[in-house]
């Protein structure tokens, strides 16, 4: 069973960082939960299972199944705390980094993701964003892989539909398009 | 978005796989460099305490022994040099009063950072003298992360001691450490000592709090 080896754990930041902006829908957030999960994996020496394949790709599927968990928790955790609505100053202070467009656009297609029903999103952030297969998908999310391929197949139409808008959906099954007028 | 169908057939399903791929592959946007170079730094570059038991066992057992003295007598009112390590248990002691909206440490210009939005409310403030330096002190606490005091040494920068790890970050260059089961970061700014220590935070995450107010900018 190999080892995780912490000096490689670096050059998979970018895609996790997306992947954590797309689960939560937040930048900010999303820095937070990347934090978290490196700091978890780098507290102890791990042993990496299931090593069939590339050692990156082993090592991809588990930090997103640490990404996911500490997501989860997260989530749990928030939800027992009381909400507080943040104000225009704390959102400025959050990232008082000017946004280039490239993140805006960033924005809305994460922030679609991040609208997606869970299971949904956790399809589509393992697959399309981190790059697993749907039978590393399927162990990272405990699921059958036949599952993974119909909640991705739903959550990209979701996704595409959002962003796309109308004319995204001219081919949406039951629903008629400007072709079928013809 | 409800009405989407059950079962997509296959020209619909490559036709989102593309547009899902087009659409993920014009926004790749990198990790903010702050939280990379945390990570980098963190990743590669593990605490000297866990190296110097590899080589000299003995000498770090005995290293860590002396560190717990010198916490100790610093916590009794003995004896002790003016280190940074010194400032740490103040960092790590507790509030003495609630700490005003916008709080400037004594002795220097710099003003402590609101890091409420980023899940660190301030919690309190004291204020100690140690050997003729002012140390102002505010408290900041996480839910999922515990307390963390961040001290402002009045004064020229103080002596570290031996046992810390230097990692430069944005041109500056923090220091860290462990000792009595705390995480201790340090580095200079404007001509004064700067300390965050925490028994529950991790090192990153006083280095990545480290590196955002860094300069003064918000956080």
């Amino acid at each position: 069973m190999p080892r995780l080896d912490p000096e490689s754990l670096p050059a998979h930041v970018d895609r996790l960082y997306r992947a954590a902006w797309a689960l939560c829908g937040s930048p900010h957030e999303a820095e937070d939960l990347v934090q978290e999960t490196f700091v978890r994996v780098l507290a102890r020496p791990r042993m990496l299972r299931g090593g069939a394949g590339p050692p990156e790709a082993a090592q991809l599927a588990y930090l997103m199944r640490v990404l996911r968990n500490t997501f989860l928790n997260s989530r749990r955790t928030a939800s027992r705390r009381p909400q507080v609505a943040a104000t225009l100053d704390e959102v400025d202070a959050a990232d008082s980094r000017a946004l280039p467009e490239s993140a805006l656009e960033a924005q809305e297609l994460y922030g679609a993701i991040a609208e997606l029903p869970e299971d949904f999103r956790l399809a589509l952030v393992a697959v399309d964003v981190v790059g697993l297969s749907y039978a590393q998908a399927a162990r990272v999310l405990g699921t059958r892989e036949a599952t993974v391929t119909t909640r991705l197949h739903r959550a990209r139409r979701r996704v595409v539909a959002s962003i796309d808008g109308p004319a995204g959906e001219t081919v949406r099954e039951g629903s008629p398009s400007p072709r079928s007028l013809d | 978005m409800d009405s989407v169908p059950e079962h997509p057939d296959e020209a619909r399903t490559v036709q989102d796989e593309r547009r899902i791929g087009e659409l993920l592959a014009a926004v790749e946007v990198p990790a903010p460099a702050a939280l990379s170079r945390a990570i980098i730094e963190l990743a590669l570059k593990p605490p000297p305490a866990r190296r110097r038991r590899r080589r000299t066992p003995v000498l770090a057992l005995a290293g860590g022994f002396a560190a717990g003295i010198v916490l100790a007598l610093v916590l009794k009112g003995g004896p002790a040099p003016p280190t940074v390590l010194r400032v740490s248990t103040v960092a790590l002691a507790r509030a003495t009063g609630p700490a005003p909206r916008s709080l400037v440490a004594a002795g220097t210009s710099i003003a402590f950072p609101q890091w409420s939005a980023r899940g660190w409310p301030t919690r309190g403030a004291r204020r100690d003298s140690l050997d003729g330096r002012t140390v102002t002190t505010e408290f900041y606490s996480s839910y999922r992360n515990g307390m963390l005091g961040y001290a402002i040494v009045s004064g020229a920068p103080l002596k570290l001691g031996a046992g810390w790890h230097a990692v430069t970050l944005s041109a500056t260059r923090y220091e860290l450490t462990s000792a009595a089961g705390a995480q201790v970061v340090a580095w200079v700014q404007d001509g004064h000592t700067c300390v965050l220590a925490s028994r529950t935070a991790s090192a990153a995450t006083l280095l990545a709090l480290a590196v955002a107010q860094d300069g003064g900018a918000p956080v």
